[in-house]
């Protein structure tokens, strides 16, 4: 069976192409378009990998998102990959070595994601 | 809410300013000690005037003794508030003045014109204190000095001569100098009171502007960086949107649609540097200041960028040194002002730099506070009528054109800015065919 991916990014433009991608390499993939509705389907659907975007609505909501994954213990193994926009000033510091301590995301990608960069990130994510 | 209020309307009036006046007014004393200890020496072995030096002596050893009092109080008491600061400089004018009376009637009373040393407190105290406080003080040293011309005029204390003119017993004179020392005592404090109202009021007004000017800047910082996250948005969409067509149907889209899809995303990959460059630009040129902590390790991001680089200049078979004589100087800084100013210019010289030419980085310290570092290549040159403009915004030399046609013109623009926040210099020399040398300093402090 396929493995099973979660796009959360308010940029329909952004998850279609990102769809086309993913599916074209072979996986499922479902979206949202919020944090609140994408962490419901990531707790009904229980996808293998989310890629998640840092700022919808808010600057920070894909922290939360994020945090909410990691503390809830049905969730808190799933593969994260965080998309940033280039040099998001968030007061957030992207630098995975550090921050991994309190918020363990699996990647941070600076957008636009170049498709076998996204491939090759998701693989490794899913382990193998 | 008195001392607030009060420090808001005398914008001089700060406890670092009274620190600064009173360790200058400890310095000024010693310098008074040592000229009074001169002249008495001098009188005592030179001269015939008799005077009572014990008393003189005594006068100045504690004056000496109160000096070196205030000068372990300012050494060791670290932690003043505002108001014992004042209240420790009042003391040292009082202190002062009282001292100056018995000196001043110890050496000859209304006869020696050492009386015009009144004037330098009454300055001081005009300058650095507030309200009514400089009048208060100037009453005193009139109160202090026509008291002991008044007391020796009458007899009530001795005088001491050090003409024998008995000047101190003529009314006229003791009036005149009475008259003419108070005028000048109440004009000084009225001209120097006034003069500072003016100094405050305006140096009032500079604050207010300059928050108004930072609070306008932050606010275009902010609209700055929402148009650019609005404008980055639908520009990485249609990137990523391209580039996914490209992916998944590369295949079943002809060669020439496909290359022009290639090129589609290659202009809007374009546009996103131009964003990401204007957004640094803005960032570096912002009025508000930066307050950086990290020592940045200046040749190590210079070696690592040339690491970085080193592909690019190996896939154009440029040959890439650098020459440096140490790794360990530090600027206070951010590391990637420092990455972005390397990688602009090296880039550079390599992107305009024929196939198999020569890029040379050198880096060195001169007169023990300048890091000098020079990128010098033997590329295409920039024409002389191009020198002086490559700094500015979205400029690009002709010649630059004709070899890449991609490039914002904004890196230079940044680089300039960048060098410059950090209070250093870049200059330019080319030839045309033969080579640019570009050397950047960064002043080196401790």
């Amino acid at each position: 069976m396929s493995k099973k991916i979660i796009i959360i990014d308010d940029d329909i433009d952004l998850v279609e192409a990102m769809r086309m991608i993913l599916e074209g390499a072979g996986y499922d993939v479902i979206d949202a378009q919020d944090g609140t509705i994408g962490f419901d389907r990531i707790l009904t659907e229980k996808p293998d990998l989310v890629i998640l975007d840092v700022m919808m609505g808010t600057q920070d909501e894909g922290f939360h998102v994020a945090y909410q994954i990691r503390s809830n213990e049905k969730t808190s193994d799933i593969p994260i990959i965080m998309l940033t926009a280039v040099q998001q000033e968030t007061g957030f510091v992207f630098d995975k070595d550090t921050d991994e301590d309190f918020l363990p995301v699996s990647e941070f990608v600076e957008k636009p994601v170049n498709p076998e960069k996204l491939i090759e990130l998701v693989k490794i994510n899913l382990g193998h | 809410m008195d001392i607030m209020l009060l420090l808001g309307r005398f914008p001089f009036l700060n406890i670092d300013i009274l620190q600064s006046r009173l360790v200058w007014s400890v310095r000024l004393r010693w310098l008074a000690i040592t000229v009074f200890l001169l002249a008495t020496i001098t009188a005592q072995n030179f001269s015939d005037i008799s005077l009572d030096f014990n008393k003189i002596w005594l006068t100045l050893i504690a004056l000496f003794t109160l000096n070196v009092t205030y000068f372990f109080i300012l050494k060791f008491v670290k932690q003043f508030t505002f108001a014992a600061e004042l209240a420790f400089l009042v003391i040292h004018i009082l202190l002062d003045l009282f001292i100056l009376t018995i000196l001043i009637h110890l050496i000859g009373g209304v006869e020696n014109p050492i009386y015009l040393f009144y004037i330098f407190h009454v300055v001081l105290s005009s300058i650095v204190l507030p309200k009514w406080l400089p009048y208060i003080i100037s009453t005193l040293v009139v109160i202090l000095f026509g008291g002991l011309v008044t007391l020796e005029y009458l007899q009530i204390i001795p005088h001491i001569c050090i003409v024998n003119s008995n000047v101190h017993k003529v009314f006229l004179f003791n009036g005149l100098v009475l008259s003419i020392f108070t005028i000048t005592v109440y004009l000084t404090t009225y001209i120097c009171v006034t003069f500072m109202r003016i100094f405050r009021n305006s140096k009032i007004e500079i604050d207010n502007m300059n928050e108004k000017l930072l609070a306008a800047e932050k606010q275009k910082d902010q609209f700055f960086q929402y148009t650019s996250h609005e404008l980055k948005s639908p520009i990485i969409a249609v990137k990523t949107l391209i580039d996914s067509v490209v992916k998944n149907y590369s295949e079943a889209i002809e060669s020439k649609p496909l290359t022009i899809l290639k090129r589609a995303s290659a202009r809007s990959a374009q546009m996103l540097d131009i964003i990401k460059e204007l957004i640094d630009l803005s960032h570096n040129k912002s009025l508000i200041p930066r307050v950086y902590s990290d020592k940045v390790k200046v040749i190590e991001v210079l070696i690592n960028v040339i690491q970085n680089l080193l592909p690019i200049a190996e896939s154009k078979n440029i040959q890439l040194d650098l020459n440096t004589d140490n790794t360990d100087y530090t600027i206070v800084g951010k590391e990637s002002d420092f990455e972005k100013v390397f990688t602009n210019i090296i880039e550079n010289a390599i992107r305009y730099s024929k196939d198999g030419g020569k890029v040379t980085v050198l880096s060195r310290v001169a007169n023990d506070n300048n890091l000098q570092i020079v990128v010098e290549d033997n590329g295409i040159g920039i024409p002389k009528e191009d020198l002086e403009k490559i700094f500015d915004e979205f400029y690009r030399s002709k010649n630059a054109k004709q070899i890449v046609n991609f490039g914002t013109g904004l890196g230079l623009s940044l680089v300039k800015q960048i060098i410059d926040n950090y209070s250093g210099n870049i200059s330019v020399e080319s030839e045309v065919n033969k080579g640019t040398k570009i050397k950047i300093i960064f002043p080196l402090l401790n």
